[in-house]
């Protein structure tokens, strides 16, 4: 609030107006300032809601992380127990309940775009294992189970190396080639062809594998929360904006900021997962 | 730096700004990386989420618990509890290559494990380009390790690969080479070999490159090193590898491949923010189309490196690029600025130690100043010259080329003809040490 000059009076009022818009309940006084020091947690309407009174008494186009600190639900990894819904940007978020102190809201924070040595190998295998996966299956039409077999051999084989590794990710994918390469070889089976590659072009390198282009997406798809995804598929797959809204029940206005969010997190999304060209 | 949103990019891309912001947006976007990288993500985005396919594959990714993350993570902590029990053992002997020599690799049966040789070859790969004799140490003490461990053969081929690598900064280029020839068919064997033999060729190249008649073969070793790199995503070992087939093809295709060779490190090289290696290449690129005669591209290049090389107060780094403005203003006619200008650059390089720069240097000024018919003083600073090279024989011949400036100047036939040739000698000698110096009949 003190970021934005707004005194908890204006937002309570606005929040008034906002709430009637957006059909959720408003927001008191006393619940604001419950927020403001951390004893209350913020559910996914009142994220919502103060988002929107944000962006109408400043006339910025803030984003729910910026307001709150937001993580997405990140179960098989984290190990944490964590109460997971949607949150007011239709990403899937988390709060940590195990902890003793005042729930604090992280924001997922994307890694660099190149994989890191202090990258936790437990988050890799699991995030990154899966678009390997999906590559070997249907890049090179490996069965689902011989291609598990395979990222775990490419697994440990980064482990071996992790020393003199300096991209984990393209790494891992380089070596993730080869392999289903010889799998298919071994099996006499025909290689895929790939488009000729001209080092010094971007644009080639760009075209060169189309599938493992849309599988990266996919990746980054599956990886938002329903409420986005659904939006996205709508928005992308030609709803119109009114369609879209009843779909979602919300309105076409909100629809746009949806979108907007949506957009922005799968962009997040893809940089961390780090498969992308140069 | 402030960053534009997705929705102002979109409102640009649908030309709904105003023209004022539609061209302070333009020109924020050929300055911000941050910003083009993120356009690029949106654009990219935005046609692949139109693909149905694209959609029908999330399913895939849906269901993301790995069924072997157990066993995957037993294997982690085994390799990360052996790298910590191997720094433990390691500690009292890294701390200098005195302290080292006091461990018995070969008869310590406590040093016979997985974890001592990766270490050490993690040391010795982080030492090369300072402390090449210490990595040698560590390397040699790897190979000895590896050789005891049963069924890591990874391990070897890592250890001779060091080793290789620290011989050939060593100058010892025939052991290096014999190194490596150990090194290879080890990772030939291995299913995941070809981004470890792609190292191996790197270092051969490396290797080749330093001698003329191995232009070639230095050529292809730092292609097929680059294409290895490329596919695994690793730009920095992908940089240096472009860097010695800049130097090849200088060789082997002349000077404009060369110079188009070093325009794609200064690329590469900006987009990963490497701008010490970026300022070399331009000063490279620069030296290239200097002798093409092509003096604007060079002088703009020139000081592209000065200004980089400035900005990382890097005075070693500045020293090229002046010596380079200098000679181009000779090159190009302007005799009396060039004159005075590589005056001061061949005091700067004498300054800083660097005994060949500065005698190609002065040969450069003595030219002109014979050209100038200034004679006066040009003998003096010959006789000045003092060149050692890596071996004798270069070394010798060296010494011969030059006193045909001396006596030159001594009788007073020398020509700036004559010493450009001498000049244009040296800078090949290093690649060429056997070949005595022809004067021009």
């Amino acid at each position: 609030m003190k970021v934005f000059g707004l005194r908890a009076a204006d937002i309570v009022r606005a929040a008034k107006g906002q709430a009637a818009e957006l059909g959720v309940r408003s927001i008191s006084r006393n619940q604001l300032t419950r927020l403001v020091q951390g004893r209350a947690v913020p559910r996914q309407n009142t994220i919502l809601l103060l988002v929107a009174v944000f962006r109408h008494l400043t006339g910025r186009y803030i984003l729910a992380g910026e307001l709150f600190m937001l993580e997405p639900a990140m179960e098989s990894a984290s190990g944490g127990v964590a109460q997971v819904f949607d949150s007011a940007d239709g990403s899937r978020i988390s709060i940590p309940v195990s902890s003793g102190k005042a729930q604090i809201w992280r924001v997922f924070v994307p890694e660099e775009t190149e994989g890191t040595a202090g990258e936790t190998f437990d988050t890799l295998f699991v995030e990154y294992g899966a678009l390997l996966r999906a590559i070997a299956m249907r890049r090179y039409s490996i069965p689902p189970d011989q291609a598990e077999e395979i990222v775990q051999e490419v697994f440990i084989a980064y482990l071996q190396r992790h020393t003199y590794v300096r991209n984990v990710r393209g790494w891992l994918y380089g070596a993730l080639r080869h392999r289903c390469i010889d799998y298919l070889r071994v099996r006499g089976r025909e290689i895929p062809l790939e488009a000729e590659h001209d080092p010094a072009d971007e644009r080639s390198d760009r075209a060169r594998d189309s599938i493992v282009r849309e599988l990266t997406f996919a990746a980054v798809l599956s990886r938002l929360g329903d409420k986005c995804r659904d939006t996205l598929r709508g928005y992308y797959l030609g709803d119109n904006q009114r369609d879209l809204a009843e779909k979602l029940s919300t309105t076409p206005g909100y629809v746009d900021q949806l979108i907007s969010t949506c957009r922005r997190r799968a962009a997040e999304v893809f940089r961390s997962l780090g498969l992308r060209r140069r | 730096m402030m960053h534009y949103s997705d929705d102002q990019f979109a409102m640009w891309r649908r030309n709904q700004l105003q023209a004022e912001e539609h061209s302070a947006m333009q020109s924020h976007l050929s300055d911000c990386e941050e910003c083009r990288r993120m356009l690029t993500i949106y654009e990219e985005m935005d046609e692949a989420f139109r693909l149905q396919e694209v959609w029908d594959s999330v399913a895939l990714f849906l269901d993301r618990r790995p069924p072997r993350l157990a066993a995957l993570m037993a294997e982690y902590k085994r390799i990360e509890h052996e790298n910590e029990e191997a720094a433990k053992k390691l500690k009292p002997y890294l701390k200098s290559p005195m302290h080292f020599m006091d461990a018995d690799f070969a008869g310590d049966p406590r040093l016979h494990d997985a974890g001592v040789a990766r270490m050490l070859v993690a040391q010795a790969a982080s030492r090369h380009e300072k402390s090449p004799k210490f990595a040698l140490q560590l390397a040699a003490a790897a190979c000895t390790i590896a050789r005891k461990v049963p069924a890591q053969p990874l391990l070897l081929g890592c250890a001779l690969r060091e080793k290789g690598t620290a011989l050939r900064f060593l100058g010892q280029f025939k052991e290096a080479i014999q190194a490596l020839d150990e090194a290879e068919p080890i990772f030939l064997a291995m299913p995941d070999g070809a981004f470890d033999l792609a190292i191996v060729a790197y270092v051969r190249s490396v290797i080749a490159v330093r001698f003329a008649e191995r232009a070639g073969e230095a050529l292809t070793l730092a292609r097929s090193a680059i294409a290895t790199f490329r596919e695994f995503g690793d730009a920095h070992r992908e940089l240096s590898a472009r860097l010695v087939e800049a130097e090849a093809l200088e060789i082997t295709e002349g000077y404009r491949a060369a110079a188009e060779s070093y325009e794609r490190v200064i690329s590469l090289a900006s987009r990963l923010d490497r701008q010490e290696i970026a300022a070399h290449a331009f000063n490279n690129a620069a030296n290239e189309y200097a002798e093409l005669r092509e003096f604007d591209k060079a002088k703009l290049y020139y000081m592209e490196a000065l200004a980089r090389h400035d900005q990382f107060g890097n005075a070693v780094g500045k020293a090229y690029p002046d010596w380079g403005l200098a000679r181009l203003l000779v090159l190009s006619g302007e005799m009396e600025a060039g004159v005075k200008s590589l005056e001061t650059a061949r005091g700067d390089l004498l300054k800083l130690g660097l005994r060949e720069e500065h005698a190609l240097a002065t040969l450069d000024w003595a030219g002109a100043r014979l050209a100038l018919n200034r004679p006066d003083g040009v003998a003096a600073a010959c006789q000045e010259i003092v060149l050692r090279y890596e071996s004798e024989g270069a070394t010798r011949n060296a010494r011969l080329a030059l006193a045909y400036v001396h006596e030159g100047l001594r009788q007073g036939t020398a020509t700036p003809a004559l010493i450009l040739q001498v000049r244009n000698y040296l800078v090949q000698l290093s690649n060429n040490p056997s070949v005595a110096f022809q004067p021009a009949t």
